[in-house]
């Protein structure tokens, strides 16, 4: 049985906290509407709306440094809860969030949390549900790397949007040719990795690398995706980034989100490491 | 693309219908909160003339009443 550490005043004090950041630093924006990523990280996780009210609370992580379920049930009650805001963990202020009620993903279906694989997660649409980053860690770098636990629903084959800057630039998507992933890297002049990954239904973890105009890999649940691309040294623009549509409104995207990290840095010598450290939490592979 | 939902020939009409479902739903409810609207309306600007309209969901019934449905011109899929 563990008892914890002894302090000098003789108290128990519980054992220090070790998020995914204070492993690998770098982060540009990183969500999670499961847990908290890091030690120095003490905000709250996401904020909610109430549909019985339209009240809207923020609701934290629990002394297990997960989300804090019962703040979030005994706040919504037994109707749904939508997410207005998730929060970023980077340090960063690059938060992503909705101010319009009809597009807001769910969290909360009738008293009860939306999990996936135990673990609480976010609903989108396929109609209108997206959320807009407040600053977007891409621009102007060429070396990044960016990693999401999500599930796409199969109702949507075609077309459907997970993450989001432009067709040219930034996107992790459903496309074309009956459902396979693909990975838009920016630097390519538009070519990407397809993947043929069986994807309808099932909870995977979607990453991808660049490295200047070295490389860039993509991977679904820490197995490379199609082929590593050489792009070219050019730089991210500065458009806006979206979560779940493309530009807001088009393309939207059907199925869950847990958690959503992008380094503007470079990590990939870490980036199987980092896989490792969500799929150690989300149970995925 | 078929859209089902509510068009408007000119943008204050779907600013007023936006307007009219914000007040029915009490949006917002404080000042400082994320939400600031209940429903948004979009562009057709890819239409001639340009049009705009709001994507039906069944929270709208009760203040828009029925939907049509109309068609939006969207750009290919690249």
């Amino acid at each position: 049985m563990y008892y914890g550490l002894l302090g000098l005043a003789g108290k128990v004090s519980a054992p220090a906290f070790t998020g995914l950041l204070d492993t690998y630093s770098g982060a540009g924006s990183a969500y999670s509407i499961a847990r908290r990523l890091s030690s120095t990280y003490t905000g709250a996780l996401i904020r909610v709306r109430r549909s019985s009210d339209n009240t809207e609370q923020d609701i934290g992580y629990n002394g297990s440094n997960v989300l804090d379920e019962s703040a979030l049930t005994t706040f919504v009650g037994a109707n749904n809860g939508f997410v207005t805001k998730i929060y970023d963990q980077s340090g960063n202020s690059a938060f992503a969030s909705q101010s319009t009620a009809a597009n807001q993903p769910k969290i909360v279906s009738s008293g009860t949390i939306i999990k996936v694989n135990s673990k609480a997660a976010m609903e989108f649409d396929g109609v209108n549900d997206s959320l807009t980053f407040a600053s977007n860690p891409f621009v102007t770098k060429n070396t990044y790397s960016f990693f999401d636990v999500g599930k796409f629903y199969a109702t949507v084959l075609n077309f459907n949007m997970m993450l989001s800057q432009s067709d040219t630039e930034i996107e992790v998507r459903r496309g074309g040719g009956g459902g396979v992933v693909q990975f838009l890297m920016g630097g390519t002049g538009g070519a990407a990795p397809t993947g043929s990954a069986q994807i309808n239904n099932l909870q995977k973890l979607f990453s991808f690398y660049r490295k200047s105009n070295i490389e860039a890999k993509a991977y679904v649940n820490n197995t490379q995706d199609g082929a590593t691309l050489t792009p070219n040294s050019s730089t991210i623009g500065s458009s806006t980034l979206y979560l779940g549509s493309r530009s807001g409104t088009a393309y939207l995207y059907e199925g869950t989100m847990q958690e959503v990290l992008i380094f503007n840095t470079d990590q990939s010598a870490n980036h199987s490491n980092i896989n490792g450290n969500i799929n150690t939490f989300y149970s995925i592979y | 693309m078929e859209v089902n939902g509510y068009k408007y020939t000119t943008e204050q009409e779907a600013i007023d219908a936006r307007e009219a479902c914000d007040t029915y739903y009490g949006i917002p409810v404080a000042p400082d909160d994320v939400t600031q609207n209940w429903v948004e309306y979009r562009t057709a600007d890819l239409d001639t003339p340009i049009f705009y309209y709001i994507k039906f969901d069944e929270s709208l019934k009760v203040v828009l009443g029925n939907p049509t449905n109309f068609e939006v011109t969207t750009p290919p899929f690249n």
